[in-house]
């Protein structure tokens, strides 16, 4: 009974995986649910729940944090255990709290939901602060969720969802109809923000992925001629960029030379940059009071400081300096707030410049550590929920690819592959709307809390009573 | 039974863990490949074959601390890699004795120089570190070293 429970996480863990994975598809996410319930249904046993679930999430974990093998291998079984020890408690937490017949497909989307959200804390877990379940969802339906409640609605709907299916395998459609209409009910309710949202204008947009290979890109700044060569792409695919309209073009992350200082670039950096009437690219930049990951403005003459990078990469990033919110810049009549890799995690930062009144968001990014891995792809599903929840343009330029161009409603427009030299180009809409999650921030993540640990306060008065009632299909068939 | 989950194991490590590795492996390879256009021996990428450049480090090389103080024409301590100026010409073990190598450039990451027999060479910071043997020689006149 054991070996077959943990059979079924390991199914579970198999489709999140897939999920996770560009090959893959969001709803097969949704399906991993099926096994992870046969699972965990009936396991009284909390250390062994504990496994079941943590065994499951190593799936999910695995595709988006493999990059890190080839840049810090240390921090990837790190993060895994890190991460992993929250699914563990949501596996003990579900043993010590379900009692009764059906009380698992109950209260797995809310605990699965909750540990989602204590996992996103930056309070928690600092800028390694990860949440994985709602990402697998850019590209399915529930996307249209996260406007709602950003990422904590998606989880619970993909979980939900999924419990969906494990109610009609267990003949009981009742509670699987009525999770469907439900959830189609909030699906076609117009999102406030979203679907009446102004939208005051568009801008053609163009991003620029070099491609360049990672070893030229770190030893250019130590050579001319590696230099002349890296700009001379970029100046070629930046003019591609522009005689297909582009009106502002993005690079990718620390691109530029220089440190910021505009008397400190190189000539042929200059020429790359004179190509568009406005370039978006991040920059090392020395300052007086630190050593930042920023991006800079260039608009024919200067480089103009934008934002700083504000979610740092733990070790990898500590001799940067943490930059704090800005306003948002306008650029070609649209007021736009810029991001820098890790940032896309959080919702919150996001959240707080459309607050501040980004009409479209930018993150510049560079992935070529993780070349040939998964964890690129999961880097653009974080710029696509951060899209679909503040129902914004978003613009992901990462320098080695995947970049894309996204619209407030998290579809991508335009995107690449990673590793190719692409010029991307689109017309993105600048949206002033506020959607309840701009407005509001993440309510189902602490909701799902509260209902957790009420459920695990009153536990000592089940309202289904164990004795004499099978727990779980597993339970029948034994007794049977 | 015990066939179904064997199977199960094994398909869920044919999807989890070996596109993982299989991707690792890619990108690690590709790393290396595009590592050994720069002659990179685990220390040093070299920017230019000493062939290809103008070489400014001196191309001597000394068996030993001993010989190489006693033949130098005078020798000032640098206490950290920060106090070096372009130009320095600075003692460090390579791969056969020690030579003299002119100091270029460095941003904490890595230090560029121009070391005989190599060329124009970027060290990583923490292998130049262990080679740099904190000196910089001061030439006695112009013509010297």
């Amino acid at each position: 009974m054991v070996r077959r429970r943990f059979a079924l996480a390991l199914s579970a863990g198999a489709l999140l995986s897939l999920a996770m994975r560009d090959s893959g598809t969001g709803y097969l996410a949704v399906a991993a649910f099926v096994p992870l319930l046969a699972a965990l249904d009936g396991e009284r046993s909390p250390l062994r729940a504990g496994l079941l679930l943590a065994l499951a999430w190593t799936g999910l974990a695995i595709p988006a944090i493999e990059g890190t093998v080839l840049v810090l291998w240390w921090a990837f079984p790190l993060i895994l255990a890190g991460h992993g020890i929250v699914w563990l408690l949501a596996g003990v937490a579900h043993a010590l709290v379900a009692r009764g017949r059906y009380s698992t497909p109950m209260l797995l989307p809310l605990i699965v939901t909750a540990m989602e959200y204590v996992s996103a804390r930056r309070s928690v877990f600092g800028d390694a602060a990860l949440e994985l379940l709602a990402y697998t969802q850019a590209d399915t339906l529930l996307l249209r969720v996260a406007p709602w409640s950003g990422t904590s609605g998606v989880t619970l709907a993909a979980a939900a969802l999924g419990c969906g299916g494990y109610w009609l395998l267990v003949k009981r459609p009742r509670p699987a109809v009525w999770t469907v209409v439900v959830l189609t009910a909030v699906l076609l309710t117009p999102v406030p923000g979203v679907d009446d949202a102004p939208t005051p204008g568009s801008g053609r947009v163009g991003v620029v992925q070099s491609a360049e290979e990672a070893v030229v890109s770190m030893l250019a700044k130590y050579d001319d001629g590696l230099m002349t060569q890296r700009m001379a792409r970029f100046e070629s695919l930046t003019r591609a960029g522009v005689d297909r309209g582009a009106e502002l073009v993005v690079w990718g992350e620390t691109v530029l030379p220089g440190e910021g200082m505009t008397e400190r670039l190189p000539a042929s950096a200059v020429r790359a940059l004179l190509a568009a009437p406005v370039v978006l690219a991040g920059s090392r930049e020395r300052a007086a009071d630190g050593l930042f990951n920023s991006t800079f403005a260039w608009r024919g003459s200067d480089l103009e400081l934008v934002a700083r990078k504000q979610a740092l990469v733990p070790v990898i990033e500590a001799h940067y300096s943490r930059g704090a919110p800005v306003e948002p810049v306008s650029f070609q009549g649209a007021r736009v707030a810029a991001f820098v890799c890790l940032d896309s995690l959080h919702g919150s930062l996001s959240r707080e410049s459309v607050r501040r009144g980004a009409e479209m968001i930018v993150y510049v990014t560079d992935d070529t550590f993780a070349s040939g891995t998964a964890t690129p792809w999961f880097h653009l599903a974080t710029a696509a929920l951060r899209a679909a929840e503040s129902g914004r343009s978003v613009v992901f330029a990462n320098e080695h690819g995947p970049s894309a161009l996204i619209t407030p409603r998290g579809d991508r427009v335009a995107s690449s592959e990673p590793g190719e030299p692409a010029v991307l180009v689109a017309d993105l809409e600048m949206r002033t709307g506020t959607t309840p999650y701009a407005a509001l921030g993440d309510l189902v993540g602490p909701v799902a809390c509260v209902l957790v640990g009420v459920a695990g306060a009153s536990r000592g008065r089940p309202r289904f009573p164990h004795r004499g009632v099978p727990d779980s299909v597993d339970e029948r068939h034994v007794r049977r | 039974m015990k066939r179904l989950e064997l199977a199960t194991l094994f398909c869920a490590l044919a999807v989890t863990v070996v596109p993982a590795a299989r991707g690792v492996l890619a990108g690690y390879t590709d790393l290396l490949r595009q590592a050994e256009r720069f002659a990179f021996d685990g220390r040093r990428y070299v920017l230019a074959p000493a062939g290809e450049t103008d070489q400014t480090g001196r191309a001597v090389r000394f068996p030993d601390l001993e010989t190489a103080h006693a033949t130098l024409p005078e020798v000032r301590p640098v206490d950290r890699v920060s106090a070096l100026r372009p130009g320095d010409l600075v003692l460090m073990r390579a791969e056969r004795g020690l030579v003299v190598a002119e100091f270029l450039a460095t941003d904490g990451t890595f230090v560029k120089l121009s070391e005989p027999g190599a060329g124009t060479v970027a060290y990583r910071r923490r292998h130049f570190d262990t080679a740099f043997l904190g000196r910089v020689i001061v030439p006695e006149d112009s013509s010297g070293w």
